[in-house]
């Protein structure tokens, strides 16, 4: 009896020790990082998480918009971080610029993920396929470089040699392998946005599917880049922006279609959409990530009474602009209920609407910029003119008649600024053309927008602080 | 004369008695005796009786023996925790032996890694915390009583919250994103320390309701019979990997054989807040909310002018004048229960019991039951087989509320204003209509009809075999299960939520209320199995040795579900449980209806332990002692390649008073012992699998989920190295009246598992990186000082005892790898990692005053080693992060306790003041209370000193509702000196004479009195010096704890009862 209790005891528990595989345990929710591309559709899935964070495009138009002179920013009820706006004194811990450096570099980092994968064939799949993917994290990882440029550099206006922002081509995958990389100029960084867009354009299909990035959007995309790269003396990104321009006006796709706030009220076009013809490229959302709730939502209402963004009023005003020259596009303000003061609706949802697609590149857009681009590159007043007019024409606004040169050039800035306002052009708009006042700033001053923020900085030496 | 010297004089006399007498009678006698206890007169059961050259014999069930004798013959008496005696027969046949109690100072019993010791062979620095300590006393948890009791052992209870979580931190903070709290050990089990009690139903690590919680708070205080808290190397490095921050050993009661005694205990009392915070009232409010207006240039209110202050539209006429703090706290009630029956026969020994305490707490609609029920036996089947089952099944429900930024008393102290009111005219709450503009979540009593439930099952079960191959050789296994199944629910009133609907073409509001469940069933299982040998060779050589396996695992899952946002809710008002009743609202739309209007997710948490270890222990005559002992742990914590961990210890103590050089030339010292060991634990971070890289879903596009990088991989990843020293000396004078310990301790810890900043450009979302930081190192060194003292000793009066014991520390950041303060992350509260100063450090800028001339806040601007340059600046957001400094001390330099006994016949006194000295507390509410006029936040009422007109010399800027203008930046103007006093609690008893009682047929009887928290001497402006920042994670917890926001403070609480035994 005692020899069988103290054997079997002392078996059965010595039996359970000494075994390694005891250890070897995974995680049950997860794949591993070395299996987990070897598999499209898991390619597929990383695209859709950076096609995500492209999504946070919306906060980019939400930050340009603040920096610009359009929203009345005081009377908005803010956050500490939102009130620097107001002071510009943007320091390293500001949590707006931390969130976008964020979402623009995690675009980035996932794009470079899928590259890798992609030009070390670790996954298998059909030509167009790879082609499409490729394509896609190419424009995305160029298009958040030109976006950061915007908003933690300064503008190309001021001089290309300029510190940019840091230039992201690898996706490390352990933990010593993070390089620590200074801020390229803006030249490089600009640079590096256009040889991306253009490896895209050649990858990314004619046809998209809804919401999906083609050679549409490079092309919109090349436009805007160009457009924004001022040289004193030089009209060559001009002619770059028009070429582009071209190619989009001449597909015969596209058409101007009613001003934005005309088209949101259409219930069809939430979520994944049909086609709108006015639209070069949008992102289709749906309830979680609704254009409601993060590109109005966070600075303006999106109920029809609870709208509460500002715009500014008097001299020289977006108001007074809109009232002018704005025809349909006026009636996108709405008084607020405690009186007189005008906001915005532009991007108000309306009862039971709660979300919206973010358009990134519309139609009217690229009409303006080649309305610009051509005559900055010296080309013809009739083909200005009438672009132009179309977009006036749309919104059933006075047409402008004028040919002369300077004259058309001030019509279609107007027209610009009515026709995308509180689409985050405007503030770039200013820094293009050198303004020395917007809202009180010049457009070369290094302290009006956004510092390196601070999760850069703490593990960056180099970086050189704005 | 004490009792042992006349009972010592009486065995010497009966040796006298008996050479003289041994020479006529050498017949047989048929001896009977009967062995007591000098302490309590008990019989002691299982007490060894041996003929010298005899065998032994244990004393029945009676504590009665027989034995067969010749006169001369000298038998031993001896009892484990009493002094031996050797009596002579002299012919009296039946004997009545006393055992007087050992001295604790050397023979007190020490639990330690597998096995037990005694004080005066250990080696390691123990400190035994006794049942005493727990007993009817109002605290909520065990841990918490340890406050005070013991040198080295720092302990926080984050607040006044029922259950709120214990912070105990032996020697410091030896880590930064591990968990820094000791390893808990519960009769053999080693507890999963992790993050359970973070009861939360969005995330395990950020609690929604802004308090983290005790998975201790199950356990009964009054089921504990010790608690070993091991410090050194020597003590904890068989523990291995898991010791770096120290171990405590819980032992539950068991029975004694003999007669079954009961006992049965109750006391009741009421809970308070031990302050309230000085808050304006609603007109001085207004009066500073129009002076920041004429500040801003507009114009002061007129009477009757509308303005709209957090989402409520009211007039200067229609404020209300409300202190939200006396609608928060409240008196509530406490009950405590216990019933137990311990005892046995020879052959088994159990103690039973039951519990049940009821708990109201200081904070409206705060509630905390806890169940217990525990039995613990023991079973001699043989001589050499002892079998045994501890199971204690438990059961909490807890009632939490909202405290901090998530309101509660927190929003009594900020967004909940003095000019709102409690309720509108109709009845309704203030602030919740959406016809007032918006719902605001400003009024805390609303709040309370949401209902945020944690009902948690705890089940801790021991089984275990201990069979003597040999008398020195024992093999022990034991098979341990903790099971956890915690449910909780978290219903939102309709009167607090809202949704919009479009309603015949207008918009309109309803009230939808909506609700949140999740479900964790946590299993942690574990086999110990190990031998012990011990054997004394040459009657000098003392030996023992240990060896054995374990092997752990645990296994946690979640399951939850909630209430989709906007439109999804329980529609009928009468429903907030059935998850069958939440549904769409009649109003949503179709595309909403469409989908489920409830989301599900789980979770899981696994982790794995294989694990070896070793000790050998060996003295010569109890005067030289060598320790040495190895543990080798394996964790799936870890990359294949760096699991397994070698942890090792070597000490060695030389009791010098037991020589005779020594004894002749220091009589009165009693003890004189010095010891020092040197070794390394570990610490396995907090973070499982967090060597691995992985892919895991991810937000994703078109309604489709996506698949994301989760962290870079670090396949070399592996375990922080904590090398302790340790020496100490051991004292006892005049008859060990005076004793204690004085004790250097130096913890050095490197390769220490951080996450360290990488430039977020390379990755994005990815801002850290999970490392082992192989040139960090923090070092934890001090010194520990405790004397024990009786003052008074007269027998059968006054008896009056001390305990101080002061702990002085130092914790430095000695290297962090040339990288700058944010690099380790930015902590809340500006509390940092900075080379050259303690773990969490502040770091804030300077406060230069107000400028009299303009009434701005000031900083200095300091160069790049953070010396002033001499200038000052306007405090803003820009200027402040640049011109920040390393500030303060995060730690007391010096804590402890002292506690005294009394005792006068019937009546005991007992207190115990616990302190902590030389530490600042970073109010990081401070500079929304007082920064200089928050328009959406109640103020301190310091803010009333503010600059108003040029010249004035103060420290309060002047007002503005400008946010951005330097009033809500982090500057040293709200870090205090955090040090304080406080009486923690103080119980007066009297014990009805035996006379009496025996009359009730009662064998005792006690009632008493008792107060938590009564006194508090502390400089500190904020609400309570003593308490510490929630924690959204470990690191938080071990960087961020002096940095409290929108505290809630500890609790007042005062106490009467009786104890019963029969």
């Amino acid at each position: 009896m005692k020899k069988i209790l103290i054997n079997g005891l002392v078996m059965a528990s010595l039996a359970l020790g000494s075994c390694q595989q005891f250890l070897d345990i995974r995680q049950p929710d997860v794949t591993p990082y070395d299996k987990a591309l070897n598999d499209v559709n898991n390619v597929e899935a990383l695209m859709r998480t950076t096609y995500n964070d492209l999504q946070g495009y919306n906060n980019f138009v939400r930050s340009s918009t603040m920096f610009g002179d359009e929203v009345d920013i005081s009377r908005q009820s803010q956050d500490q971080f939102g009130a620097d706006y107001i002071t510009r004194n943007f320091g390293r811990f500001n949590g707006i610029g931390e969130g976008l450096w964020s979402v623009g570099y995690s675009g980035i980092f996932r794009s470079n993920q899928i590259i890798k994968a992609t030009l070390a064939n670790e996954y298998t799949t059909s030509a167009p396929i790879r082609s499409r993917l490729l394509g896609e994290a190419y424009f995305i990882r160029g298009y958040m470089h030109f976006e950061l440029c915007r908003q933690f550099a300064l503008p190309y206006s001021a001089g290309k040699t300029n510190p940019g922002v840091v230039i992201r081509t690898v996706a490390p995958a352990f933990a010593d392998e993070v390089q620590v990389v200074p801020r390229a100029t803006l030249e490089a960084t600009y640079g590096q946005a256009i040889a991306d867009i253009k490896a895209s354009l050649d990858l990314l299909p004619e046809t998209p599917a809804n919401g999906r990035l083609g050679k549409d959007a490079a092309r919109a995309a090349l436009a805007r880049i160009y457009f924004n790269m001022v040289e004193d003396g030089s009209s060559a990104n001009y002619q770059e922006a028009k070429t582009y321009c071209d190619q989009l006006v001449q597909s015969g796709k596209y058409k101007v279609t009613l001003p934005m706030n005309t088209f949101s009220f259409d219930i069809s076009r939430r979520g994944i959409i049909k086609a709108d013809t006015g639209i070069v490229f949008e992102l289709t959302n749906t309830l979680s990530d609704d254009a409601g709730g993060s590109l109005a939502g966070a600075f303006w209402g999106n109920t029809a009474d609870n709208v509460f963004t500002p715009i500014l009023t008097g001299s020289g005003s977006l108001l007074v602009a809109l009232r002018n020259f704005g025809g349909l596009r006026y009636d996108t303000l709405v008084l607020n209920r405690d009186g007189a003061r005008p906001y915005t609706a532009k991007y108000a949802g309306g009862t039971g609407i709660p979300f919206k697609n973010t358009p990134v590149f519309r139609y009217a857009e690229v009409l303006l910029t080649r309305a610009e681009a051509n005559l900055q590159a010296g080309g013809d007043v009739p083909t200005s003119l009438a672009d132009l007019n179309a977009v006036q024409a749309a919104a059933r606004a006075p047409l402008t008649t004028t040919t002369d040169r300077d004259q058309l050039l001030d019509a279609i800035r107007l027209e610009r600024r009515v026709e995308l306002h509180l689409e985050g052009d405007r503030y770039h708009e200013l820094r293009r053309l050198k303004s020395t006042n917007i809202r009180g700033a010049s457009y070369n001053d290094s302290k009006s927008f956004f510092q390196i923020p601070n999760s850069e900085q703490r593990a960056n030496p180099t970086i050189v602080l704005n | 004369m004490n009792q042992i010297s006349w009972q010592r004089a009486l065995a010497l006399l009966s040796l006298l008695l008996c050479l003289s007498v041994g020479a006529f009678a050498q017949e047989e006698l048929k001896i009977r005796g009967l062995v007591k206890g000098g302490d309590d007169g008990e019989p002691l059961v299982g007490a060894a009786v041996q003929l010298v050259g005899g065998k032994a014999i244990p004393t029945n069930v009676e504590g009665k023996f027989e034995l067969s004798a010749k006169m001369g013959d000298v038998i031993e008496v001896s009892f484990l925790g009493y002094i031996k005696e050797s009596i002579t027969i002299t012919g009296d046949q039946a004997l009545v032996i006393i055992l007087a109690p050992a001295s604790k100072v050397t023979s007190e019993i020490l639990v330690v890694g597998y096995g037990t010791t005694n004080r005066k062979d250990a080696v390691g620095s123990i400190e035994k915390v006794s049942s005493k300590a727990f007993e009817n006393i109002a605290m909520p948890s065990f841990d918490a009583g340890l406050q005070g009791r013991a040198a080295g052992v720092s302990i926080t209870q984050q607040s006044g919250v029922l259950g709120s979580a214990v912070k105990v931190n032996i020697r410091g903070n030896n880590a930064i994103t591990g968990n820094g709290n000791p390893l808990i050990v519960i009769d053999g089990m080693i507890l999963y320390s992790g993050s359970l009690g973070n009861n939360d139903l969005s995330s395990r690590d950020s609690p929604v309701n802004a308090s983290n919680y005790n998975t201790l708070a199950n356990l009964d205080p009054n089921d504990i019979e010790s608690v070993d808290i091991l410090k050194d190397a020597s003590a904890t490095a068989i523990y291995g990997a898991r010791a770096a921050g120290g171990v405590m050993i819980i032992t539950t009661k068991s029975g004694k054989s003999g007669k079954t005694k009961f006992n049965a205990g109750y006391y009741a009392g009421f809970n308070q807040t031990t302050r309230k915070l000085p808050m304006l009232n609603g007109p001085e409010w207004m009066s500073l909310y129009n002076e920041a207006r004429v500040n801003d240039g507009l114009q002061p209110l007129s009477g009757n002018q509308t303005f709209n202050v957090n989402g409520i539209n009211l007039t200067p006429n229609t404020i209300a004048n409300t202190n939200w703090q006396d609608e928060i706290f409240r008196q509530g009630i406490v009950q405590n229960a216990t019933l137990s029956a311990s005892g046995g026969t020879d052959k088994s020994r159990f103690f039973i019991g039951g519990s049940y305490r009821t708990d109201e707490g200081m904070l409206q609609g705060n509630k905390f039951d806890r169940f217990n029920v525990r039995a613990n036996l023991k079973n001699n089947a043989t001589d050499w087989l002892e079998i045994g089952i501890q199971v204690n099944p438990a059961y909490t429900k807890n009632r939490m509320v909202p405290t901090s930024f998530n309101g509660g008393i927190g929003a009594a102290q900020s967004n909940a204003l003095p000019i709102f009111g409690t309720r509108n005219a109709d009845g309704s709450y203030f602030g919740t209509q959406r016809a007032q503009g918006y719902n605001t979540g400003n009024n805390p009593l609303a709040a309370l009809e949401n209902e945020y439930l944690s009902n948690t099952f705890n089940m801790l079960g021991n089984v275990y075999a201990e069979i003597k191959f040999l008398p020195e050789l024992k093999f022990r296994t034991s098979y341990q299960i903790n099971y956890t199944s915690q449910r909780e629910s978290f219903y939102t009133s309709g009167i607090n939520r809202y949704a919009n609907f479009n309603v015949n073409g207008r918009d309109t509001t309803f009230g939808l209320a909506d609700l949140k469940e999740r479900t964790v069933n946590a299993l942690n299982w574990m086999t110990s199995n190990y031998f012990t040998y011990e054997k004394t060779f040459a009657s000098v050589h003392n030996l023992k040795a240990v060896a054995g396996f374990e092997l752990n695992a645990i296994d946690q899952e979640d399951v939850g579900w909630f209430t989709n946002n906007g439109a999804a809710g329980f529609s009928n008002p009468y429903a907030r449980r059935l998850s069958s009743s939440i549904a769409w609202s009649q109003f949503a739309t179709d595309q909403q209806k469409g989908t489920s209007p409830t989301t599900g997710y789980n979770s899981f948490f696994l982790q794995r332990w294989d694990s070896y270890f070793g000790r050998v222990s060996y003295n010569y005559d109890r005067k030289y002692i060598a320790e040495f002992s190895v543990r080798t742990d394996g964790t799936s914590n870890f990359g294949p390649d760096r699991r397994y961990g070698f942890f090792w210890s070597v000490g060695a103590g030389w009791n010098m008073s037991d020589e005779t050089w020594f004894s002749a030339a220091l009589p009165f010292v009693n003890l004189s012992k010095i010891r020092a060991s040197y070794g390394a634990a570990g610490d396995p971070g907090a973070i499982p699998f967090g060597w691995e890289a992985t892919y895991g879903i991810s937000g994703g596009y078109q309604g489709v989920n996506g698949l994301s990088l989760n962290r870079l991989a670090n396949p070399i990843l592996q375990w922080a190295n904590s090398r302790k020293f340790d020496v100490s000396l051991d004292y006892g004078f005049f008859n060990n009246r005076i004793s204690g310990t004085l004790t250097y301790f130096n913890t050095v810890n490197t390769a220490i598992l951080v996450n360290r900043g990488v430039p977020s450009s390379a990755t994005g979302y990815i801002q850290t990186v999970y490392l082992n930081d192989k040139n960090a190192e923090v070092v934890n060194q001090g010194v520990e000082f405790t004397i024990n003292s009786i003052n008074v000793d007269m027998p059968n009066s006054l008896r009056w005892s001390s305990n101080l014991n002061l702990t002085f520390l130092r914790n430095k950041v000695t290297n962090t790898n040339g990288l700058g303060p944010d690099a380790f992350g930015d902590s809340p509260g500006d509390t940092r990692v900075i080379q050259g100063q303690p773990l969490g450090i502040s770091f804030l800028a300077q406060s230069a005053g107000v400028d009299p001339q303009t009434g701005k806040e000031m900083i200095y601007v300091v160069d790049a080693n953070g010396n002033r340059t001499g200038a000052v600046v306007e405090a803003n957001a820009t200027t402040v992060p640049e011109n920040r400094v390393a500030i303060g001390n995060p730690q007391p330099t010096v804590y402890g306790g002292f506690t005294n006994e009394l005792s006068f016949k019937g009546f005991d006194l007992s207190f115990l003041f616990s302190f902590s000295l030389g530490n600042t507390v970073y109010d990081d509410g401070g500079k929304r209370q007082i920064g200089g006029f928050s328009t959406t936040w109640n103020q301190r009422r310091e803010v009333l000193e503010r600059w108003q007109k040029p010249g004035d010399v103060t420290s309060v800027p002047r007002l503005t509702s400008n946010t951005s203008a330097g009033n809500w930046n982090n500057i040293d103007r709200f870090l205090y000196d955090g040090s304080f006093v406080r009486l923690k609690n103080i119980t007066l008893g009297y014990t009805i004479p035996r006379e009496w009682s025996s009359k009730m047929k009662l064998a005792s009887c006690r009632v008493f009195v008792g107060g938590t928290n009564l006194l508090t001497f502390t400089r500190f402006p904020g609400f309570d010096p003593e308490v510490s920042r929630y924690q959204f994670s470990a690191t938080d917890g071990n960087i961020a704890a002096s940095a409290p926001y929108l505290a809630t403070p500890q609790m007042m609480t005062f106490i009467g009862g009786f104890n019963i035994g029969f």
